[in-house]
């Protein structure tokens, strides 16, 4: 009824004033048949004597019509009376309140119009998700990387390699131009935030044209639009940064950028001991190996000695990484013809790094126990240098022609000299590393369903690697003088060389590969032990190995449904095996199945299962024992049998939207049914390590996670558990290998607010324990950790935000608190960051790990209190 | 009675033989515009009472299409990936009846939505402007519906106030309709009239258990749609730390997006 009084309210409200102001024009009438019966749906339409419609009106069921329209200038207006099965009227008729009435007459209609058949479809093919940036961050952020943390479906992890929808991206690209290939961090962590404009995840990425066509690439890469003024013009931006208070911090970098439609071209040039090492933003080999597309072979030499830094993974590279770092990198890509382009890479990356720290060692034993400390002073100088050039040709739609050359040279030089039980050490270690690779692809579309490629390559790997040793405990294990010094010179090379062609084709329920491919790898292990002029053959070693193996493998992959597919793979090896004069035959089956069930009501499932045969590698075959660190000899062994392990895995998702919960879980079991093992012999002053072939362990892994978002709390929560248990066969100072246990579980909870006010936060608490079983004896350890950040956007351009955490670890406390300001003004060139780092000044760290039969503990230092002014200008 | 009623129907709409069949394609872009999106056949076959268009129907789309997985990116940020197109057995329906000045209608989000409402009266502006499509003459009539601004392209050959989804109200067919942005966009692909067809112009049916919500209770629907987006957006975010996500709009989750 209200409504009623409402409607005529509103109509007298809306009516009168039209009465009043406007002049109205009604014509009206009956349209009937031949037989005077009135016809329903007619449309009635008046035109101006342009045909332009002045208004239009239907019958009703009686016929009749009624059409208000506002006067015109004219006195004529024309109009017409259509409907389906009579013949159109068209009058003309004075402009003025009438009633006129018609007559149709009956016609037979046929309309037959095709523009499109009803299949086809306009064609539209884009594999793109685009995501503006400015609608993401908060303008703090300074370069690419952390622009791509907070965009949803892109994880930045911690070594600064990025996930896009859940994978690992296979490329970065700029402006639709893939410049650095594998080292895309360079431009990831280089790149200023501020010339970004749109971030595209590309889903099904492929990067041969040839290879697109089957559309079953499961690859993802991002693609980074920049700001439209950028082509055509060199862009940059310069940073520099000086420690204010206590300590020498600084952080000085120039980006500089051209686009243009030939060519491309980025220099990126960084200075700084912030902790983030530059030789970390360059990928040391690429193995790909994929089904259904590309594959990439980059295979390394063995290195023998090693120095340990003794960093704490657990903190973050700011908080106790004491490194000075330097970058150079010019990257070019231009299009020579229309159907060949060019890619380029130089780069030259440098890293200082002092690290200190003491630690001791416990070694309980059922026998004896063994103890020692040591206070390290580790110095490394790491230079990294590489070019790399690319040729991409596409004579025509049907072929793809590639090829990637990539030289390296990465000259090391490092040294510890540490107080071993009070005992002076000096170790030095100068590596010297070079590198070729060659990657030759050709790509051919066979016919519409089925593709054939053919990849050739080939490369060599060179280690040189001289160390000197001034120890009295070698020395007096070999029987020399204390200040004796030892050198071992390795010299460790490896060539292969092969070829892989596979056809793909594609069926509507299923694809199928199939390969072949024969590979040609030799290798050659060699170092010198010279002491008091002396070469001490049982330390010295030249081993060789030479494989040549000849792959066969078949994958299938189903879809039974939208929901259902299955993969199948089948790999058949056939390998000819020379080391150290013994040559043996084998052949061996790898098999691999993965069962995938999607999107049903109550979650996705899959279920995965594969064996894996695998022979051993060269610094698993060496004769005699090789000293692999100061105090601790390696020795090889004669080959026996193949590596074999089993890997099971399933896992759960489920997402509830109404419920708003999510559950992500998996069961991961691995059985290694032959492994090669070490069995340990430790003395109070080395470790003798030698491999042996053993029945390995198996693993239980399973993972379960939790999130929810409380409504009424405005609480995004998540919980969290890893739990792995481990059996392993051990052989420590013993003849036999026996069985130690180990169990590992994490607990973790953390929240988000999300609150309407200005300031935001987030929380939670991890909880590790870790449990042990050898012998007989169990050790146990746990660690707790709490964290709060506080999110504060002060004004529009003025944003802080402060990061707190608390580790209790074996009873003593550790505590970061860092504030980072970020000012920027609206409409300057200029921005200005500070940066508070480790307000507490914890100075610091005490490390403990206790495994099965070890119990160590570390005293690292941290990174202390410093306070970074940044000031960028951007061109 | 209902039963008598469908007998009824059944032989008011078949004594009335005469029918039209219309092809269109249709493209949804929603948040994403400039027709990037995904490609659904649909169809209407009417008569002189009454329409039935649908799309988004089953048995109208080929395997390959119901299941490739496409992304969609938009002009000015954001973006969208369909895992195949959207389906349904019985599609996304409108059924409008002239003389009960009704429309009954449905869609798939999630599960099926049902809505009957009264006629939608739709103001439109016909303009000076005309095309042809085919060997019809069109004329460009535009107009603001339930949050998006239209523009369609209207045959007066063939004189029926009928148009795809619920665009309707002109003196002639609507061949082609799509919003400004083409977020929406639906063109014309064979006709025929009149059609020997075996589709029918029939009735919407319901699900025993389903109801019909008014256009009203519709617009809680999406409401509700759009609060657990969030909510969800939420909990993908716990999973990924460091994103940050923007509200979902209507505009970008629904065709009508009136607030």
């Amino acid at each position: 009824m209200r409504k009623i009084v409402n409607f005529v309210l509103l109509s007298l409200f809306l009516t009168n004033p039209v009465i009043i102001f406007a002049q109205k024009t009604t014509i009206s009438g009956v349209i009937v048949d031949n037989q005077n019966r009135g016809i329903q749906n007619a449309s009635v339409s008046l035109l101006d004597e342009t045909d332009n419609f002045l208004g239009y009106n239907f019958t009703d069921e009686n016929g009749k019509y009624s059409i208000t329209f506002e006067k015109q200038k004219n006195s004529s207006i024309k109009i017409e009376i259509s409907c389906l099965g009579y013949k159109k009227i068209t009058q003309l008729i004075n402009a003025s309140n009438q009633t006129i009435n018609f007559k149709l007459e009956e016609k037979i209609e046929s309309l037959n119009e095709v523009i499109i058949e009803s299949g086809k479809k306009i064609k539209i093919d884009q594999d793109t998700t685009y995501i503006k940036v400015a609608s993401f961050g908060n303008k703090t952020e300074q370069t690419v990387e952390d622009i791509l943390k907070k965009l949803p479906g892109i994880e930045v992890l911690k070594d600064g390699s990025i996930k896009a929808h859940g994978k690992t991206i296979d490329k970065l690209l700029i402006e639709g131009e893939d410049v650095f290939d594998k080292n895309y961090k360079m431009l990831s962590k280089n790149l200023d935030a501020k010339v970004l404009d749109e971030v595209q995840i590309i889903d099904n990425f492929e990067d041969n044209p040839v290879f697109k066509k089957l559309n079953n690439s499961d690859k993802v890469a991002l693609n980074l639009k920049l700001k439209k003024g950028l082509k055509n013009v060199w862009f940059g931006n310069a940073t520099v940064g000086s420690g204010i208070v206590s300590e020498n911090r600084w952080k000085e970098s120039i980006n500089l950028g051209l686009l243009k439609k030939k060519i491309k071209l980025f220099y990126f040039g960084d200075y700084n001991n912030l902790g983030e090492k530059a030789t970390d933003l360059i990928f040391a080999n690429v193995i790909d190996k994929n089904s259904f597309g590309d594959d990439r072979f980059e295979y390394k030499a063995k290195s023998l000695f090693s120095i340990a830094n003794n960093e704490v993974q657990f903190f973050s590279k700011t908080q106790n990484v004491f490194n000075t770092a330097f970058l150079n990198s010019v990257s070019i890509t231009s299009k020579i013809k229309k159907n060949l382009s060019v890619r380029g890479v130089v780069y030259l990356a440098n890293d200082k790094q002092f690290q200190n720290s003491n630690s001791s060692t416990n070694y309980n034993l059922d026998n004896n126990s063994i103890s020692f400390t040591e206070d390290n002073f580790y110095n490394s100088n790491k230079t990294l240098a590489s070019a790399e050039i690319e040729l991409k040709f596409t004579p025509n739609d049907k072929n793809y022609i590639t090829n990637l050359l990539i030289i390296k040279s990465n000259p090391n030089k490092v040294s510890n000299n540490l107080l071993f039980n009070n005992d002076a050490i000096n170790q030095n270690s100068n590596i010297k590393n070079y590198s070729i690779f060659n990657h030759f692809n050709h790509t051919v579309q066979l016919t519409e369903k089925t593709v054939l490629n053919n990849y050739f390559y080939l490369g060599n790997d060179k280690i040189n690697e001289s160390t000197t040793i001034l120890s009295p405990f070698l020395n007096s294990f070999l029987g020399f003088n204390a200040s004796e010094i030892v050198n071992q010179n390795a010299d460790n090379t490896l060539f292969y060389i092969g070829n892989k062609s596979k056809i793909i084709s594609k069926f509507k329920k299923f694809d199928l590969t199939n390969t072949i491919q024969l590979e040609y790898n030799k290798e050659q292990f060699k170092n010198n032990f010279i002491a008091n002029n002396q070469n001490l053959v049982p330390y010295q070693n030249e081993s060789y190995l030479k494989v040549l193996t000849l792959f066969q493998e078949n994958t299938f992959r189903y879809n039974f449904s939208k929901k259902i597919d299955l993969t199948a793979n089948l790999n058949f090896q056939k390998t000819q095996f020379n080391s150290n004069s013994i040559s043996e035959n084998l052949f061996f089956v790898n098999p691999s199945f993965f069962l995938n069930i999607k999107k049903t009501g109550f979650g996705n499932f899959s279920l995965s299962f594969s064996e894996n045969n695998s022979l051993p590698e060269i610094n698993q075959l060496t004769s005699n024992f090789l000293l692999t660190d100061y105090r601790s000899f390696l020795k090889g062994t004669g080959f026996q049998k193949p590596i074999k392990s089993q890997t099971s895995s399933f896992s759960y998702i489920y997402y509830n939207d109404v419920k708003r919960f999510s559950i992500n879980s998996s069961i991961f079991y691995v059985n290694s049914k032959s492994v090669l093992n070490t069995s340990s012999n430790l003395t109070n002053d080395f470790n003798f390590n030698s491999f042996i072939s053993s029945r390995g362990g198996d693993s239980y892994n399973f993972n379960f996670s939790f999130v929810n978002y409380i409504r009424k709390l405005k609480l995004a929560s998540k919980i969290e558990t890893s739990n792995n248990w481990m059996t392993s066969p051990i052989s420590v100072n013993s003849t036999d290998f026996s069985n130690s246990k180990n169990y590992i579980n994490s607990i973790k909870y953390s929240a988000t607010t999300y609150f309407k006010s200005k300031v935001n936060f987030d929380f939670g608490f991890s909880y590790n324990y870790f449990q042990s079983n050898f012998q007989g004896i169990e050790t146990s350890n746990n660690t707790k950790d709490y964290f709060l950040n506080i999110n504060y956007k002060i004004s529009k351009t003025l944003l802080a935000e402060s990061n707190n955490s608390l580790y209790l670890v074996n009873n003593q406390t550790y505590s970061f608190n860092n504030i980072t300001l970020n000012f920027t003004p609206i409409a300057s060139r200029f921005s200005f960051r500070l940066m508070l780092n480790n307000l507490i000044n914890e100075n610091q760290y005490t490390f403990i790990s206790i495994n099965n039969y070890s119990y160590y503990q570390s005293n690292i230092q941290l990174v202390p209190r410093y306070v970074l002014g940044t000031v960028k200008y951007r061109f | 009675m209902k039963f008598y009623t469908y007998i009824f129907l059944f032989f008011f709409s078949y004594t009335f033989a005469q029918k039209g069949l219309i092809q269109y394609g249709y493209i949804e872009a929603l948040g994403i515009g400039n027709a990037k999106g995904t490609d659904s056949n649909a169809f209407m076959v009417f008569n002189k009472e009454q329409s039935y268009f649908v799309t988004a129907k089953d048995s109208l789309e080929n395997a390959f299409n119901k299941s490739v997985s496409k992304t969609f990116e938009n002009e000015t940020g954001g973006g969208a990936i369909y895992n195949g197109l959207k389906v349904s057995k019985e599609g996304d329906q409108v059924v409008y009846h002239i003389a009960k000045k009704t429309m009954w209608s449905n869609i798939l989000y999630g599960e099926q939505i049902y809505v009957k409402e009264l006629l939608p009266v739709i103001d439109w502006t016909i303009g000076k402007e005309s095309k042809k499509i085919g060997a019809f003459n069109c004329v460009k009539a535009s107009t603001t519906f339930r949050g998006r601004k239209y523009i369609a392209w209207f045959t007066p050959d063939i004189p029926v106030p009928f148009g795809p989804w619920k665009l309707q109200g002109l003196p002639g067919l609507i061949l082609e309709a799509q919003d400004l942005n083409k977020n929406v966009f639906w063109y014309f692909k064979n006709g025929q009239y009149p059609s020997k067809t075996n589709e029918i112009v029939r009735y919407m049916t319901i699900p025993k258990k389903m109801n019909w919500l008014s256009y009203q209770e519709f617009k809680k629907v999406q409401q509700d749609e759009i609060q657990m987006r969030d909510d969800k957006n939420k909990i993908i975010k716990k999973e990924h730390p460091g994103i940050i996500f923007n509200l979902p709009t209507l505009t970008e989750m629904f065709l009508e997006c009136e607030k």
